[in-house]
């Protein structure tokens, strides 16, 4: 079994959701639409795998963080649109501090001197 | 942890499959289009805009098996599937099916119906508060008289009042009595006590309390109703008699009812499910303990007698009591009583005896032990023997399994190359059989209801009614639940291994004939048929074992002659005779009746054999006998009229039988049988020697002028113990019976005589009239009914293990022949014989049965050996039992691969040559 190379940056472990939340967090918004917007604002960076932002969707929707409604999209057809619940806004919190302490952690690490 | 929110959108998301499959769909649809849009907005070609969106979203089949992994249902879902496909499989197959299920259904039906049976006599809580709670109060130490280990459970009524009094340990302690008291008849309006008689029970009067059982309607008794002999006639009666008599109409309390002539009042009706604190003995009425003198009279004041034992004591222990705590507790108190008891006329020896009981505390959450006592063994034994019927029908199942997993071989390849996982395939396989062993289990379930109530009617049989509920219950189906869930597992799991191993792959070839069974599956099934005949060896020994018992205790000669003796009670003092004109009626009635034509002989006795009853007393004194210390010198007494032995045809080998000179007042003469003769008499001559029974015979005792041949007193399986009879009219009365049992021994069958003995009774007294009439072949009979109970099912439960055994042969060698046609072909067309062939075939059937045989003759040693106890006459290596047993297993595999070999000897070499 050959491990699969990858040409995408690697995200940190369960950042998607991170990602998926504080996009969603400027307005509801549909599979494609979230996909985009992270590609957009990372500028190309993190490039999201489209597909599994499916399955990470409907984990979410399991957990109540975010809600799911056919709505008529800008070019006038059905999409799908998911929101942020308030359980949601309180998971996005969550998620950032948790990511905050990771970063500030890796920042420890890879900087020794700045501490001292 | 999940949230209740969360739990409730997967339960939603279980209903809504579809529409979660839709809506993906069209979102992913969706994203795809507007991927593809992006692209060609770049200025890419359509097509190329279309791969680069599908690249960009990834494997759309497995995103969506992702997606709906997520929700936690893939289980449930593929057990579906399974489940589905499974029922399309069994349905290609109906004959398969149908085979499979009704030996299942055999199996699982057995064992549903014996288990319907022990839950409803052994395991079945009491419909009362806390239950776990309850107590049967018994006791254990040595008999007085013989220093044997002895326990009871009865006690009398003025022990029982002072065990109540002196109580610390238990929160009340009631009594009733076991045996149903009396009949209670409904007072119709105007008709005045018709109809079919209940059966009712003398209860004290804290019965219902310490149960913990309220009435519905009405109340139950008042703590002061069983005070004063004869002083409350008031009743509580069964809800079913309520609505059978009433229709549940709560102006029924008030009502009468009559019990024994008298009218008691119902004062209150008992819960819907509570019959009693019997098992199998259904109540309908309870009255106080103290209407016993005038509901249930009896020769003795029981209700101040201190030696008659007649209570059955429940008790509930106090909370936080433990059962060992209430044991010791309470046995302070029946110490102390059992030495204010009058022993003075008792030997230092039998006193030590008697002061060695102590206090025993049964569970009774079940209710009264009695039953369970009496059915655990040969129930216990019945439910090991479908056990083996069911393993029987098991591994005949894995066969035809595995049979036709061979034909299946190329489904299972091609589903295994096509990537299916072996995990996932014996899941499907094994959802097959658990499948085809809940449709048994169903079908059993039905079986078992029709079966249970012939089960319980053959239990019934004996001199005991029994009443048992045996509708399946939640604890039955939930058993037979499990059982079909195990029995699926376990005849599915060796096939489903079997069909999915791995190198099988290699029999992808389309339209190959090549599907041979591979040697480890045919070995297999081998091992299979073969452990199913040493099973049914096992059964059929057990069975034969059973079945001689039964047949040497029926033929058995128990010293009197059985047939053409009719026998009926009577009890003169019902009709008012006393005493002296009691003698005479009875004497009177002995000779009308030896005028009847047809009639040899007539007498009548105390007791008569094997019916259950005893009476029996300590030799204290034997004239020119010296006992060695501690000797049992118990002895059997029966009291008799005059023509007794004539009449039972028991022999008369020394002296007289009693006369009718033999009157009362002077010296009482006795009878002895000559088992009592050889022990107390060896050598010499008995006639004329005393013997002292007790208090009532004197201080000289009771002289001897007879010895008659020994004959059985309680059952046919003792040791005909050391008997003696007196002579009725000899007794004194106090000691006289108040009713006796007459015999009559007649040339034509006994049955013919009833009327004319009833109609001798009318002509003689109206108010006479005889009861309990039976014969005593019928009696005798009667005693044998738990022999016949399960010589009767282990019998065909045997054949039908044989019938299992035979088919699974029968299967595998069918199988065999049918595989092996071609091979056959190629030998017969070299110049084979048919008898060669016949002769291959069926020598194979014989050796696996050969097999089976030297494998189960040791298990049946060892299995038989538990049943030892229960035989009679024989042992459990009993030789002609295992030869017939032998011998019918092999003619049983003989027949059943003689069939299959006759087809491969009818094997046509061209037609088996072409069938490549």
């Amino acid at each position: 079994m050959g491990k699969a190379e990858t040409q995408r940056t690697e995200m940190l472990p369960g950042t998607l959701y991170l990602l998926v939340l504080r996009t969603l967090q400027a307005g509801p918004m549909h599979g494609y639409g979230i996909a985009q917007r992270i590609k957009q604002l990372s500028q190309d960076v993190l490039t999201v795998e489209e597909g599994s932002l499916y399955p990470a969707l409907q984990r979410m929707l399991i957990k109540g963080w975010v809600v799911a409604e056919w709505r008529p999209s800008e070019n006038n057809r059905r999409a799908r649109y998911y929101s942020l619940t308030s359980a949601g806004q309180r998971q996005l919190g969550l998620e950032l501090s948790e990511f905050e302490r990771v970063i500030q952690a890796i920042t420890r690490v890879i900087q020794p001197e700045t501490i001292g | 942890m999940q949230t209740l929110g969360e739990r409730w959108r997967r339960v939603k998301f279980l209903f809504q499959r579809g529409q979660f499959q839709r809506d993906l769909d069209e979102e992913m649809r969706h994203h795809l289009e507007l991927g593809a849009r992006t692209h060609a907005e770049a200025g890419e070609s359509p097509e190329e805009s279309r791969f680069a969106a599908q690249r960009e979203l990834g494997n759309a089949l497995r995103l969506r098996e992702e997606s709906r992994d997520m929700w936690g249902w893939t289980l449930l879902e593929t057990l579906l599937q399974d489940l589905r496909y499974g029922l399309r499989q069994l349905g290609r197959a109906p004959g398969l099916t149908a085979v499979v299920v009704l030996s299942l259904a055999l199996g699982i039906g057995a064992n549903t119906a014996i288990f319907s049976v022990i839950n409803a006599a052994m395991l079945r809580m009491l419909p009362v508060q806390n239950p776990e709670r309850l107590v049967q109060i018994g006791f254990q130490g040595r008999h007085s008289d013989n220093g044997e280990s002895f326990a009871g459970q009865s006690f009398s009524y003025p022990l029982y009042k002072e065990l109540r009094e002196q109580n610390q340990v238990f929160t009340g302690i009631s009594a009733f009595n076991y045996w149903d008291s009396f009949n209670a008849y409904p007072v119709g309006s105007g008709t005045g006590g018709s109809g079919e008689p209940v059966k009712g029970q003398l209860v004290s009067a804290n019965f219902f309390s310490v149960l913990g059982v309220n009435a519905v309607v009405g109340r139950t008794f008042a703590p002061d109703e069983d005070k004063g002999a004869g002083a409350h006639p008031v009743a509580v009666i069964s809800y079913a008699l309520w609505s059978r008599l009433f229709a549940r109409d709560p102006a029924a309390i008030g009502k009468k009812l009559a019990i024994e002539g008298l009218p008691f009042t119902i004062i209150g009706v008992a819960p819907a499910h509570f019959s009693g604190v019997n098992p199998g003995r259904n109540c309908d009425v309870w009255a106080p303990v103290s209407m016993q003198p005038l509901v249930a009279p009896s020769e003795y004041d029981l209700l101040t007698s201190k030696d008659t034992n007649w209570l059955t004591l429940m008790a509930r222990l106090k909370p936080g009591v433990s059962s060992e705590q209430a044991r010791a507790g309470l046995d302070v108190p029946y110490q102390r009583l059992l030495h204010e008891l009058d022993t003075s006329g008792w030997s230092q020896q039998q006193r030590n005896n008697f002061f060695s009981r102590r206090v025993v505390l049964l569970p009774a959450a079940q209710g009264t032990n009695y039953l369970r006592e009496e059915f655990a063994r040969p129930l216990f034994l019945l439910m090991g023997m479908v056990a083996l019927v069911l393993l029987i029908a098991c591994a005949n199942v894995a066969n035809l399994l595995l049979a036709r997993a061979s034909v299946r071989e190329r489904e299972i390849a091609i589903r295994l190359a096509l990537g299916a996982g072996r995990h996932r395939l014996i899941r499907q396989l094994l959802t097959e059989s658990v499948m085809l062993a809940l449709m048994g289990g169903a079908l059993g379930v039905l079986f078992a209801y029709w079966g249970s109530p012939v089960l319980v009617a053959l239990m019934a049989q004996g001199h005991s009614q029994v009443t048992l509920d045996v509708h399946p219950d939640l604890p039955v189906l939930g058993f037979t639940l499990l059982i079909a869930v195990v029995t699926g597992l376990a005849f599915g799991l060796a096939p489903a291994l079997r069909a999915t191993r791995t190198r099988e792959t290699l029999s992808v070839q389309a339209g190959s004939r090549h599907l041979t069974v591979s040697r480890a599956g045919r070995n297999l099934g081998r091992v299979l048929v073969v452990s199913q005949v040493a099973l049914s060896l096992v059964m059929i020994v057990g069975a034969g074992l059973l079945v001689r018992t039964f047949r040497n205790l029926e033929t058995l000669d128990p010293g009197f002659s059985r047939d053409r003796i009719l026998l009926f009670g009577l009890d003169p003092t019902k009709a008012g005779y006393k005493d002296e004109r009691a003698a005479q009626l009875r004497k009177q009635i002995q000779e009308r009746i030896e005028q009847v034509p047809g009639v040899r002989s007539a007498s009548f006795s105390f007791l008569t054999p094997i019916s259950g009853g005893g009476w029996d007393n300590n030799a204290e004194y034997v004239e020119g006998y010296t006992p060695r210390p501690g000797e049992n010198t118990d002895v059997y007494i029966n009291a008799v009229g005059t023509r007794f032995f004539q009449t039972l045809g028991i022999p008369l080998i020394l002296g007289r039988d009693f006369g009718e000179q033999d009157q009362a007042g002077s010296t009482l003469y006795m009878v002895i049988n000559q088992t009592m003769a050889r022990r107390f008499f060896a050598g010499r001559n008995p006639i004329d020697k005393h013997v002292q029974l007790g208090p009532w015979s004197g201080r000289q005792g009771c002289e001897i002028i007879g010895v008659v041949g020994d004959s059985k007193y309680l059952s046919l399986r003792e040791r005909v113990p050391l008997t003696t009879y007196i002579n009725v009219a000899q007794l004194p009365p106090a000691m006289g019976p108040r009713g006796v049992t007459f015999e009559v021994s007649s040339a034509v069958p006994p049955m013919s005589l009833v009327p004319q003995v009833r109609n001798l009774l009318q002509s003689i007294d109206s108010r006479l009239s005889a009861s309990d009439v039976n014969t005593l072949a019928e009696q005798v009979d009667s005693s044998l009914y738990q022999e016949k109970l399960v010589s009767a099912l282990s019998t065909f439960f045997g054949v039908l293990a044989l019938a299992l055994a035979c088919i699974g042969l029968y299967g595998v060698m069918a199988y065999a022949v049918a595989r092996r046609t071609n091979e056959i072909g190629v030998r017969m067309a070299l110049g084979a014989q048919r008898s060669r062939i016949l002769q291959m075939v069926l020598r194979e059937a014989l050796l696996l049965a050969v097999i089976g045989v030297v494998i189960g003759l040791p298990a049946a040693w060892a299995a038989t050996r538990s049943i030892s106890s229960m035989l009679y006459g024989l042992n459990p290596a009993d030789p002609v039992t295992i030869l017939v047993a032998t011998f019918l297993m092999a003619a049983v595999a003989g027949l059943a691969g003689y069939v299959p070999a006759r087809r491969a000897a009818r094997v046509d070499p061209m037609v088996a040559l072409r069938y490549e």
